[in-house]
């Protein structure tokens, strides 16, 4: 959604030398990368349980290819 | 190369309704998601199931597609590029991140939704909220981003803008 006349790209920066990353890309790259270990953690320490599909599908007996073999009582479906 | 005023408009305007309809989609998607870990009711839960996994296929992955393409297009049809500027790169980034997300997401959501047509408790699923909400919060800062077009030019985005001067300088020297 970049509006190109609401700010000129081309005269942003008018230097010699080349410019340092900005303090909000290292806050945010650093807040990422903190995220990114703890979720690391949780996941290798099993804290967090399992990450996946199967993590979804808590109903007893099912499995992605079983879906369709499912004896369905008639009562419940309208 | 930089797209004529006309095209570069369009491009845009294709950008913005691919992109604000993506995340109209996923708050449809997780008003259902919702209902489906919320409601005590059977029938109110399978609808649910059934109608996220429509959403997901009919709207929220063609978007997200469609928005990344044009938006990949628009970025090298104007000088903001896609890797000149940092809030354009991360923004970038975080529309592929969530687009291969909801890739992989979507067999998931296809898997429930065949859970629940076929269960008698659908209510014993576990829903989608972390992963929708997530890429509600996604598209919220890209959108962020967007509007704000927070400051700073990446080393590549400056030697392309030293380059330009270079040539404009020379432009002017070699005039009538």
């Amino acid at each position: 959604m970049a509006e190109p006349n609401a700010r000129n790209p081309e005269t942003q920066t008018d230097r010699r030398s080349p410019p340092g990353m900005p303090r909000w890309v290292k806050v945010t790259s650093i807040a990422i990368g903190i995220l990114l270990l703890v979720f690391l953690i949780l996941q290798l320490s099993g804290i967090a349980g399992q990450h996946g599909p199967g993590r979804h599908m808590s109903l007893d007996g099912y499995s992605s290819g079983a879906a369709t073999t499912w004896a369905v009582a008639p009562a419940t479906v309208e | 190369m930089t797209m004529p005023p006309r095209l570069r408009k369009a491009v845009l305007a294709a950008h913005v309704v691919t992109s604000v309809g993506w995340l109209g989609a996923v708050m449809a998607y997780i008003a259902l998601d919702v209902t489906a870990v919320a409601s005590s009711d059977a029938n109110r839960v399978r609808a649910a199931y059934l109608a996220m996994d429509m959403i997901a296929g009919a709207a929220i992955i063609p978007l997200a597609l469609a928005s990344v393409v044009i938006g990949v297009v628009h970025g090298l049809g104007t000088p903001w590029g896609l890797f000149r500027h940092y809030w354009v790169l991360a923004k970038l980034l975080l529309t592929l991140i969530a687009t291969a997300v909801l890739l992989v997401q979507s067999r998931t959501i296809t898997s429930l939704a065949r859970a629940a047509d076929g269960s008698s408790d659908p209510g014993a699923l576990s829903g989608t909220l972390p992963h929708s909400i997530g890429g509600l919060l996604v598209l919220l800062i890209a959108l962020v981003l967007s509007v704000y077009k927070p400051k700073g030019v990446t080393r590549y985005g400056w030697s392309k803008q030293q380059e330009l001067q270079g040539h404009r300088r020379t432009a002017t020297a070699a005039g009538p």
